[in-house]
Formats: structure tokens, sequence, C-alpha cells
């Protein structure tokens, strides 16, 4: 057919413009891929939507930083291994260690968390050092740095598939020790009205960050860095944190 | 008693709190985690959270602090490499005047600053303490001393090469060390050993071969004690305070000849005469590998480690407890000449910053004394082997256990222990610069640049780094690079950038007590 129709023709056109528009855009135009996981109160979802503390702290990053994106929610070693493998991902809020530095880009930090050791109440362990917990079966989750932590440090670790399933553990004795965020844990007692007490050690403090894969733009990481800092610097990162109280 | 008496008295405001502190994971501060912070809670009723991490975490963590303005820790034990940054940036307190001033009611009267042989590593040029030595640690050479005094086998080497089987006097003779064992020793009593041992993983620790001593140990930088000047180990250039440049054309020396052999060398080592797993190892991983007893010796080895290499049940450790190994003079590389330093030291050491609450900052403070304290600190050198104190060094105690520890002793007795040295103050900030080392070096360790490549682009970020900290930060003695030049004209000039070396010049050996000699 040597002629077009003029409605074919306009959205040929059209398709055109699209393709140029997207062309002259770059691979970097596309939205950045955000995923995170439920940790409650921190991150959890409302009307099907990330919602909660840090996602504020998040979105506003982007915001000020001007760079586009999508955010949802995975479970927790599903978003870390999908932003492992894959280009356009970014995963919050990752503990960031030694053990984890080379496997991804950093923007950080997102929150800080202090862990803790949680007892059965009827079968208190009573902790002065972390050693002292050596002996005990504990309970994490799995994509938990703390929990790779302890490992590491010759730790009998017990991984649940959500940190709030350790809770459930804890009192069916199936673990003697429920290691977890201290403020997760705090809201998941009071939420659920169980027979757990404070922690009977705090004993790690953890800076938790945004983790980008290898093949994020750096330009994009550093302008996300930059930004983050400048948020703690000017207040915006304790504002936000302050709104919710 | 008297000191204790003291922390007793001193703790009384602080009765009752709770103070957290962060240190790398090495078993000295495994002692101080377990042992030592519930000895002084026991004291003091101030309990003490230490936690242990990683030396990039220890980093990062406080680099957090200071960048948020979030009390993360009371007090961090941060090696003296970042003193470039502590006397820049003015956010960590300068405790010579603290101890002065506001925290002389909890300064130990019997704290004796002189009595401490790192303090030097933590002062700035200003002269002024802004670290306090908590654990200190050199990378020194170690072989097997019971390996190499066999007839048979320094019959075969000299048959082989040469000359005597001996400590390496230089890189040289330590290739044809590592070549003999792995490819011509092969095996001995049906084990298969090898000549040499490293780690090479992709991780921050890569980068600590690099920065802590490969290129100096090659000779990248210039002459002078502590630390090169006006070029450093790192291969920084300063006038004055000021850093200048990293890359040669612009006066330093990471991508000169002398780095590109260093790396080469670390590469082609690691490469053909070590194990096959060093290279999915890190600093952690490897630090003990050398107590399974099938390597013959490792050209650059943390003496943090000394102490889990003397358990008796170990196959390099006699059956009297002597070790069958030892540690000497680490052999230099070509581009090194005298007066230069030749390893590296580090002194794990007290950090303070000003942005925490003044009533934990105390506590911590009196928490960091009673570690290092005169009644504590021989039984925690006893244990963790990472002297601090002349006084314990010189100890009777130290005399006897000396045979036990393979020249660990020695070394801290002589004047080696003043050439080995730390990251000096040419680097402005070592939180941000250090990251660059692994991850470029990784990219010729798994090949996937030249190192020639790896080390221009090395080169290349830092100089845009130092260009960027220049930009944005409120240092003093911040960077100004020089012009670019021609990289030909800088190699011609005098010291570091140097130009290229004959590299493989004639093997050369001494006897262990030779070597050793150096050091008096």
């Amino acid at each position: 057919m040597k002629t077009l129709t003029t409605k074919k023709h306009s959205f040929l056109v059209f398709l055109g413009g699209v393709i140029l528009a997207a062309m002259a855009c770059g691979v970097g135009a596309k939205p950045l891929n955000v995923v995170t996981f439920i940790e409650k109160p921190l991150i959890y979802q409302h009307n099907g939507e990330p919602a909660g503390v840090v996602v504020s702290v998040v979105r506003e990053l982007f915001r000020q930083s001007g760079i586009d994106y999508k955010l949802r929610l995975m479970p927790p070693k599903r978003a870390i291994l999908t932003t492992a493998e894959t280009d356009s991902f970014c995963v919050f809020p990752v503990e960031r260690s030694q053990e984890r530095e080379a496997l991804f880009q950093w923007v950080s930090p997102v929150l800080i968390s202090r862990h803790g050791m949680f007892s059965h109440p009827h079968v208190p362990v009573k902790l002065k050092t972390l050693e002292d917990a050596k002996p005990y079966k504990v309970g994490s989750y799995l994509g938990s740095g703390v929990g790779e932590y302890l490992e590491g440090l010759g730790f009998n670790v017990e991984y649940a598939g959500r940190n709030e399933l350790n809770a459930r553990k804890l009192l069916k004795k199936r673990i003697d020790l429920w290691v977890s965020d201290i403020e997760s844990a705090r809201f998941l007692v009071k939420n659920e009205k169980l027979p757990i007490s404070e922690p009977e050690l705090v004993f790690f403090t953890t800076v938790r960050a945004m983790a980008c894969n290898l093949a994020v733009d750096p330009a994009t990481v550093k302008t996300l860095q930059k930004t983050i800092t400048q948020m703690y610097r000017n207040g915006d990162v304790e504002s936000i944190y302050r709104s919710r109280d | 008693m008297d000191e204790m008496r003291w922390f007793i008295q001193a703790a009384k405001p602080f009765r009752g709190m709770t103070i957290r502190v962060v240190s790398e994971r090495i078993d000295t501060h495994v002692y101080e985690s377990n042992v030592l912070t519930r000895a002084f809670s026991d004291i003091t009723g101030i309990n003490v959270v230490h936690e242990l991490t990683g030396e990039d975490d220890v980093i990062k963590k406080l680099q957090t602090q200071i960048q948020t303005g979030v009390n993360l820790y009371d007090a961090y034990i941060n090696d003296s490499d970042l003193i470039g940054y502590h006397y820049r940036s003015g956010e960590t307190v300068i405790l010579s005047d603290y101890i002065e001033a506001e925290g002389k009611s909890v300064t130990l009267p019997t704290l004796d600053l002189d009595d401490f042989i790192g303090i030097s590593f933590t002062e700035a040029p200003d002269g002024r303490v802004y670290q306090l030595p908590d654990q200190q640690f050199a990378n020194l050479y170690w072989y097997r001393h019971d390996w190499f005094a066999r007839p048979d086998l320094q019959k075969k080497f000299k048959a082989i090469y040469g000359y005597e089987l001996g400590v390496p006097d230089n890189w040289s003779a330590y290739e044809d060390i590592a070549e003999f064992f792995t490819v011509h020793v092969k095996e001995i009593d049906g084990e298969r050993v090898w000549g040499h041992m490293d780690y090479a993983r992709t991780d921050p620790s890569l980068g600590w071969r690099m920065s802590d001593a490969w290129l100096s140990m090659a000779g990248a930088g210039d002459k002078g004690l502590p630390n090169g000047y006006p070029v450093d180990e790192w291969g920084i250039r300063v006038i004055g305070c000021q850093p200048a440049g990293a890359s040669v054309k612009r006066g330093g020396a990471i991508d000169s000849p002398a780095a590109v052999y260093a790396v080469t060398k670390f590469v082609e080592w690691l490469d053909k005469y070590a194990p096959p797993e060093a290279k999915e190892l890190n600093f952690t991983e490897a630090g003990e590998w050398v107590s399974k007893g099938n390597i013959a010796q490792q050209v650059f080895w943390y003496t943090a480690f000394t102490a889990s290499l003397t358990d008796p049940d170990l196959p390099i450790v006699n059956e009297d407890g002597t070790p069958k190994w030892r540690m000497a003079p680490s052999p230099h590389g070509v581009y090194w000449d005298e007066g230069m330093k030749l390893g590296y030291q580090d002194a794990g050491s007290w950090t303070l910053l000003k942005n925490t609450p003044p009533m934990r900052r105390d506590a911590a403070w009196l928490y960091a004394q009673f570690v290092v304290s005169k009644s504590i600190s021989l039984k925690k050198t006893l244990v963790g082997l990472t002297p601090i104190r002349e006084s314990d060094i010189e100890s009777p105690v130290m005399t006897e256990r000396a045979p036990y520890l393979g020249g660990l002793v020695e070394f801290y007795r002589s004047r080696g222990r003043d050439v080995w040295t730390p990251t000096g103050t040419n680097v402005p900030d070592y939180a941000r610069l250090s990251n660059y080392w692994w991850q470029f070096v990784s990219r010729a360790v798994e090949g996937k640049e030249t190192v020639e490549d790896a080390m221009r682009q090395l080169a290349s970020a830092m100089d845009a780094e130092l260009q960027q900290i220049a930009d944005e930060s409120v240092l003093r003695c911040k960077p100004v690079l020089n012009e670019v030049e021609s990289e030909a004209v800088w190699l011609k000039r005098d010291g570091s950038p140097k130009a290229k070396r004959n590299e493989r010049p004639k093997g050369k050996t001494l006897s262990y007590e030779e070597a050793i000699r150096a050091w008096q």
C-alpha cells in the first residue's frame, strides 16, 4: 500500500514523536524502580501503596532530587535479591554493612535503627553483653543484616520469612531470643497485645540505607546521597519524623 | 588499686547510664566487649554496649554521625588513619585540650600520654592530640621459620635460584620464594603448600592492602617519616598542608610506574602463588588462614592476628608452645629508597565527636581510659597482643612471653615501631577517599581492566573527589589541585612520582638475625 489513511498517518506521526521523545530523554530518563518492605510502624501498606515515616523520607528525597521513580512493596529477601540482580532497582531500608558494601551503591542513611534481643516472658534470659546470648537460639528474618551479623559472630540464628513471625515463635518457645529493630518490636508487641516486655539488651545500631543496583547511574546515586545529607543537615528528616508524633 | 578507686569516684555522676561505643572486630576488642565492659560496669555502675563490626562500618558510622548530627555512638575506636580529617574538619574533640579543660574532672591522673607508643600517630600537624590509642598493630612479613631452616629445602632453593633461602630483603626474593614453594616444593609431609598468601575479594578490606602499605612497600611515595613528603604512600601530593593531586599529571603517584608495579605484583602473586581461595577472602577471613599450616610466607601480615596463631593445638606451634613461624620486616620493592617508610602500623584509637552530648561523652571517656589504664593495659596486651604502652612492652612478663610470640616483642622494643606508620595527614577525608581503592583495584584483580587502566582511572577519580572536597567543604587545609602538566615532566623531577626502574633485580635474602637487626 503506497498511501496511508489520515487516521493511520496521524497515529504513526504521534508514535514517532513518542519514540523520538523517549530517545531524546535516553535510558536514564526511565523511572527508577524503588522497592521496600513492610516493617510496621515505619513502613506499612495503605490503600495498596507503601506508606509510613521512612517512605515519607524517601518520597521527599526523590522530590527534592527531581528524580523520577516508581515505588512498590515486596517481601524483604525478594526485594534485596531483585535489586541485586536488576539494573534499575533500588531497595530500602537495608542495613548497610562492610559485607554488603560492594554488592550495591548506597544512599545513606534513610533510617537509623537500634536492635535488641527480646526473651520469653516466662523464660527470661538476662543479658549483660552480647556474648551472654551465644548459647541460645535467636530468631531473625530472611534478608536481615543483623541476622547475618550474628551468624558471622557464630550465633545460632534461625530465620523466619518476616520479622513479626519471630514474636510468635518466641512465645511458642521455638526460639529463645527474638532479635529485632526495637521500634518495630515495640509496635508489634503493643498492637498485638503480646506479653513481651522490653529488650534484654539493645546490642547493635545499624545505618539503614537505600541500596541500588551496581548498574544504576552513579550520578543518580550521588545526587540522591547529596540530597539526603542535605535533608539531615537542614532538618527536613527530623521534621518528617516529628510529624508522625 | 588507686586507679580503680579513682574510677569509682569519677563515675558517680554517671551511674546507671548506658553508653554505646563501637570498634572493629579483632581479638583485643572482643576482650573489651565481652570482659572489660562487665568489669567496668561492676566497678562504676556505668553500662557499656561495646559493639564490634567491620572497620569500614566504623568509618561509615562515624561519618554518618558527623553528617547527620544523630548521636549514634558516644565514642568510636577509629584508626588514626583518619587524623587528616579529624584535624581538618573541626568535628572531633581535641583530646589534649579536653583533658585540660572541660574533661579535667573525668581524666585519669595516671593516664600518662607519654607512655603510649602510638601517640604521635594521633597528633595532628598542629601538635595537638585528637585520639587516644587503644590497640596497635603492624603489617610485617610472616614466614615458616621451620621450613626455611630445613637443609633439604635450603639446598634445593640454592640450586634453583643461586642464593640462600632466607628472609627476603627485596620483592624479587619474595617472588622467588613464593614460586619455590608453590611450584617446586608443592607438598610438605603429604600436604599441598603455597608460597604466598593474600586476600582479594571485592570488599572494602581489599583497599586497605593498597592504602595501608602495598604502594609504600613498593616505594611509590617520597622519603620521610612518618610519611613521605610531599608525596605520601597513598600517592597524594601536598603543598604545605594542602592536597595538590593524586595523579602523576598533577604531581601525585597513584598511577605512577611504582604504583602500577605494586598492584601488578599484587595481582600476579595472587594468581600464581596463593591458594585459589585467596581471591574470595576478605581481611577477617584471611587473618587466621596461615594457621592452617600450609603457607610458607606472607609479605604483608597483620600482627593483630598474633594471638590467634599462638594456640598450642595449631600445626604451626611446637609442643613447647614456641611458634614454628616468625615475623620480620617486609621486603621492599624496587622503587623503595632508604629513608622511606616501609610498612604500615595502625593505632585503633578512641575518638570523641563534638556532637555527642557532653554527659554521654564524659561517661564514654571514662570507659575509654579504663580499657587503656595501667591497671588493665598489661593484661589486655597479653590477651590481644596489640601493645600500646611502653611500660607494658618493657615489662618482665613480656620478656617471658617473647619466645612464644615469634618476634612481636622484638619489633615493639626496636626502632621499627617508629618506621612502620599509619596513613598520614595528606589524606584530607579518609572516609570519602578510601572507597576508591577497592573499587578500582578490584577491576584489575578480576581481570576487567589492565592494572595501568585501573590505576589511571583511580587517579582520575581521586583527583575529582579531592576537587569536590575542595568545592564543598569548609575543611581547613583543603585541597587546591595543581594544574595538569605532562607526566613526562613530573617523572623527570626528583622524588615521587618516580620514573620506571628495572623491576626484576636479583633476589636478596637475609638470615632471620640479620633481618631483625634492621629494627635495632
